[in-house]
């Protein structure tokens, strides 16, 4: 109860501070979705033309909007914060504070990303479903939830062990920007995986990537999509998950031996 | 003029030796940048072979086109026009006024950044490994419509951030400049007429990629070629105007 009720806490304060800034707001509407979107729309509409894949413009504009918004949701950067903390003297500060360091940063970026998603994303999510006129069992959405967090969770994980590395290395962000990279591009937010070969395509559901945009954007976009792709893709993405937290555990347990604070 | 080059690179170089972890990071993320972005379009390339009006291999030798041109601009001007925006907002803007320089020359060589020639030879080698591909040859109007393309580049961004002069917030801008260079990496002739030439003549944003690409598959037309050489010299203009507009209404220090 009284984590809630920190939490709430947290939530209301990111909500507040997230509609403070609002030309940063509308550029990052403008910047990261609108753009986008109308760029994919000119692309895809003349490949579809002379190309034959199996998606029409309606279904490869609907994933595209959807998943987007899902890797929008999905990636976080706690790099640079933990980068900032450990490079100067506020890791130390924060370790005093009544609440463990690792609670605060994960319930600032958790509430963060829940006021961007409830303000932003679930209304474009729930209009694009509603004008392209997608028909999803009650099944698929909780499917989608829980993908949906399995994939927030194994963001958080690879940004989490990149800003841990602070404790040993001077600069991350070379390190952050091939993570940025890798996982917009092997997520499948920029085309659907299935339009590959089907052998690209098994080898890139044994990786991490397809569940943090793919699927969860698969299970609303397609109804005819294969659940046991999902099932199969859960059990592999929760062992991803265990594994890459066992990292950043044992990254941060070694780190935080190493690190010393003075001063200010 | 010479020396001050010289010293300019050698002082950059010193600069990034001196600084290894950030010479690596820069490595790690260009190489990171190019090589997702290549790889992207050669997966495409295994299910579709028409790219608007470019082959499989055609569209790899574009998409390389834009690489190098990025990578010039990156080792010229990236450091100049951040340091440029964030000194105007900060107030370090008025020592740059006091150096007895032309304002632009004087803050682009003075940051010239090192660490983007790492991945350089990287970059040569894949564009020259695409003309290969399209049994094309290295032609010197090719050599200079890239180079162009990168000063072009420069100058726009020294544009967009020479508004902080007039007390915009050009970081907001910019974000959406930078995606607006994403259009870059997509095929130009997927786009309407109309949009295509808005973007060749208008924010040229495709003579970063487009029209040196077109340029070596003898696909530019007479106008795309001249548009090419001759937009660095009138946008340079543009920004001189607006240079000397905003210093007008320059105050140190906003912030």
């Amino acid at each position: 109860m009284k984590s809630m009720r920190v939490f709430f806490g947290y939530f209301s304060y990111s909500t507040k501070k997230f509609l403070m800034y609002r030309v940063y707001l509308i550029s990052e509407v403008l910047s990261s979705l609108i753009l986008p979107i109308i760029l994919n729309f000119f692309l895809w509409k003349s490949l579809l033309e002379a190309n034959p894949i199996n998606y029409n413009l309606k279904e490869m504009m609907r994933y595209i909007i959807i998943s987007n918004v899902i890797l929008l949701f999905t990636q976080i950067h706690v790099e640079y914060d933990l980068e900032r903390d450990i490079k100067t003297y506020r890791l130390g500060q924060k370790l005093l504070l009544p609440v463990s360091y690792l609670t605060s940063i994960s319930y600032r970026y958790i509430s963060t990303s829940l006021a961007t998603f409830a303000i932003i994303y679930l209304p474009i999510i729930i209009a694009t479903s509603f004008f392209t006129g997608i028909d999803v069992q009650v099944i698929r959405i909780l499917y989608f939830v829980i993908t949906l967090i399995v994939g927030f969770l194994l963001n958080a994980m690879f940004s989490f062990i990149i800003g841990s590395l602070s404790f040993w290395l001077t600069e991350i962000w070379g390190i952050a920007a091939i993570r940025n990279l890798l996982t917009g591009l092997l997520s499948g937010a920029i085309f659907p995986l299935d339009i590959l070969p089907e052998k690209i395509e098994s080898i890139m559901l044994i990786t991490p990537f397809p569940y943090m945009t793919y699927v969860p954007s698969k299970l609303i976009c397609d109804p005819n999509f294969n659940i046991q792709i999902v099932n199969r893709g859960l059990i592999i993405s929760i062992f991803w998950v265990l594994g890459l937290s066992f990292i950043a555990f044992l990254l941060m347990k070694n780190g935080l031996k190493k690190y010393t604070s003075n001063g200010a | 003029m010479n020396s001050m080059i010289i010293e300019s690179i050698r002082f950059s170089i010193k600069k990034a030796i001196q600084y290894r972890a950030n010479l690596i990071s820069w490595f790690l993320a260009d190489l990171a940048l190019y090589t997702a972005t290549f790889l992207g379009y050669f997966l495409l390339t295994q299910k579709i072979v028409n790219f608007g009006d470019y082959s499989g291999k055609e569209i790899l030798l574009y998409i390389t086109c834009f690489f190098l041109v990025n990578n010039i601009y990156a080792i010229i001007f990236a450091e100049a026009v951040s340091r440029f925006g964030q000194s105007v907002l900060t107030g370090y803007f008025d020592f740059d006024l006091l150096k007895p320089q032309p304002i632009i020359k004087y803050i682009v060589l003075k940051n010239l950044n090192f660490p983007a020639t790492m991945s350089t030879p990287f970059l040569i080698v894949l564009n020259v490994y695409c003309l290969h591909l399209c049994e094309i040859k290295l032609t010197i109007p090719y050599v200079i419509s890239i180079f162009s393309a990168a000063i072009l580049m420069g100058l726009l961004f020294f544009i967009v951030y020479s508004l902080t002069l007039f007390n915009l917030r050009s970081e907001a801008i910019s974000g959406i400049v930078l995606q607006l260079l994403s259009v870059a990496e997509k095929p130009d002739t997927v786009f309407p007429k109309n949009v295509r030439n808005l973007l060749i003549y208008v924010i040229p944003i495709f003579l970063f990629s487009a029209i040196p690409a077109r340029i070596v598959l003898n696909k530019s037309s007479a106008f795309e070629k001249v548009w090419c050489y001759l937009a660095p010299v009138l946008y340079y203009l543009v920004l001189k105007i607006i240079m000397h507009q905003g210093l007008r209404k320059y105050q140190s220090g906003v912030e």
